[in-house]
């Protein structure tokens, strides 16, 4: 399938790794030039040194999305421009994922969560928004986990924020339509990346497990029975950027091996 | 992106309604092998000729497919000419449109026929296949009435909820065996005519089938009717290789029209 993504420019943020980074390969695979967005200079050299070396223009930009005072969301996106000349697609993926209860989860631990994940996600798709308007095109894909859709008692940061996501996505996907930017969502959980891994881990230490145990929670909620991987949250993320899913809109895709049974939603 | 689909043997029903052949007509570009299944036997013709002159390999079965008593039948004869199926895509643009006193049960069991027993049956026939060979697709399509019903679609609507729950739960039967079931749930798909056109909103009540088509342009969010193609795209990512960790899921294909966040 012809996705049309040859020539277009990507912004994809947390991409120095896990998700963000095999998004950005795939997105290069299709042809796309990619800008890869992360906090860390050294990480985002690492990465832009691997993933160019399958061919393709790919530019890092060191950014903080979280740093809501620090408001670089303009001048990322500018940086963008000066080197390629448009963005066709922002892939709004950066955001740690904090865990905490009722109990022990405190304003700050919120606020950092609503700061990276919901403002960030915001303030890339404002400034975004002025280019794409001019193109007359684009496309926006925030990366939402299931959280969203699963309250667990210790998920209460991260589950309340990703709710948040959810509406902008839908709420900003009818504010830019018809000025040619599509917004979709691709809501991810159970794959294996960097996060998953530390969880595991910090499980056989703290329950003192092998891996297979500690790692059998995750593998057996979902009807797979295994982890997802980036790769495949990358196909994903590929098909509803691309010119084949023109007609989908607001909507939100769920890629979770089946772990929510909810019919709907 | 390669799909994956090269050689995969596809069934899909109702194929010669415009949304079917448009489906058949992706999966063929993507190197599938068809079984299309419709009861217009010249359409049906129409249909495999076309798909054939552009290099597919067809296999046209004139039947109802969605009649329960076929599914057997059509399974049979899909593994007798391919030895396989690896995707089902079910398929049914029925829809009975009318307020409660307007729509006698009969058309309610009709749509229930055609939605989902006809489906549950293929999905039956197929599922042994699928997983022997522990890799399948199943795709269902839906109407957005399942999820934003209006007044005069109340048939529509139960229906569709109950396919929303069948693709749930299957999935869940299936998924340990590698074959994965989803949704398409589908919103205005055009172009419009007057034949097909129906007063559904009260704001449209007096107003000419030309104002409701446009004024249903209007509503949806990228301002446009969707076209067939666009149905078949997200089908054709569904069946691919590449949704291998997308199991159970809908995909809603409406320009934004449905405006639930969840």
């Amino acid at each position: 399938m012809d996705l049309g993504l040859k020539g277009k420019v990507a912004l994809v943020t947390g991409a120095s790794r896990g998700l963000g980074k095999a998004i950005a390969r795939r997105l290069l695979d299709e042809g796309a030039s990619v800008a890869i967005l992360a906090r860390t200079q050294s990480t985002l050299d690492e990465a832009a040194a691997e993933l160019s070396a399958g061919g393709g223009q790919v530019m890092t930009v060191a950014a903080d999305v979280g740093d809501t005072e620090g408001y670089p969301y303009p001048a990322a996106v500018q940086s963008v421009l000066d080197r390629f000349g448009r963005v066709d697609i922002l892939v709004n993926n950066a955001g740690t994922h904090i865990r905490g209860t009722i109990d022990d989860t405190t304003f700050p631990m919120l606020e950092k969560q609503l700061h990276e994940k919901l403002f960030g996600f915001l303030g890339m798709i404002q400034a975004v928004m002025p280019a794409m308007r001019r193109q007359g095109d684009g496309r926006i894909v925030n990366v939402i986990g299931q959280a969203a859709r699963h309250g667990h008692p210790d998920r209460l940061p991260s589950g309340t924020t990703n709710v948040a996501k959810m509406a902008l996505n839908k709420n900003v996907a009818d504010a830019l339509a018809r000025q040619g930017i599509r917004v979709v969502a691709v809501c991810p959980q159970c794959i294996e990346t960097e996060l998953v891994t530390r969880l595991v881990a910090k499980e056989m230490r703290e329950r003192g497990v092998d891996k297979a145990t500690a790692s059998a929670g995750f593998t057996r909620a979902t009807v797979l029975g295994r982890l997802g991987t980036p790769e495949e949250v990358a196909d994903t993320v590929a098909f509803m950027a691309s010119d084949r899913a023109g007609f989908i809109c607001g909507s939100s895709v769920s890629i979770d091996g089946g772990y929510n049974r909810y019919v709907f939603g | 992106m390669e799909l994956g689909l090269t050689g995969k043997v596809a069934l899909i029903t109702e194929a010669t309604t415009k949304i079917g052949e448009a489906i058949a007509q992706s999966l063929a570009e993507e190197g599938a092998r068809l079984v299309i299944v419709g009861s217009d036997g010249a359409e049906l013709t129409r249909a495999a000729e076309r798909l054939k002159g552009q290099g597919a390999e067809v296999l046209p079965i004139r039947s109802d497919g969605l009649d329960q008593r076929e599914a057997k039948r059509l399974v049979a004869e899909t593994i007798a000419r391919f030895g396989k199926i690896d995707v089902l895509v079910l398929n049914s643009d029925a829809e009975v449109t009318g307020t409660i006193e307007e729509v006698p049960v009969e058309a309610v069991a009709g749509l229930v026929q055609r939605k989902l027993l006809g489906p549950w049956e293929l999905a039956r026939a197929a599922a042994p296949h699928l997983r022997g060979q522990e890799s399948g697709r199943i795709v269902v399509l839906i109407s957005d009435a399942a999820k934003v019903p209006h007044k005069a679609r109340i048939a529509s609507a139960l229906v569709g909820a109950a396919q929303h729950a069948f693709v749930k739960s299957l999935s869940d039967d299936l998924g340990p065996d590698n074959v994965l079931v989803t949704g398409v749930s589908v919103g205005h798909i055009g172009p419009p005519s007057a034949g097909t056109a129906q007063v559904e909103r009260n704001i449209y009540v007096s107003r000419s089938l030309e104002q409701q088509e446009a004024g249903w342009a209007a509503d949806v969010p990228l301002g446009r009717w969707g076209t067939p193609g666009d149905v078949a795209n997200a089908v054709a990512f569904l069946a691919s290789d590449r949704s291998s960790f997308i199991c159970g899921s809908n995909l809603d294909v409406d320009g934004g029209d449905q405006r639930m966040i969840f």
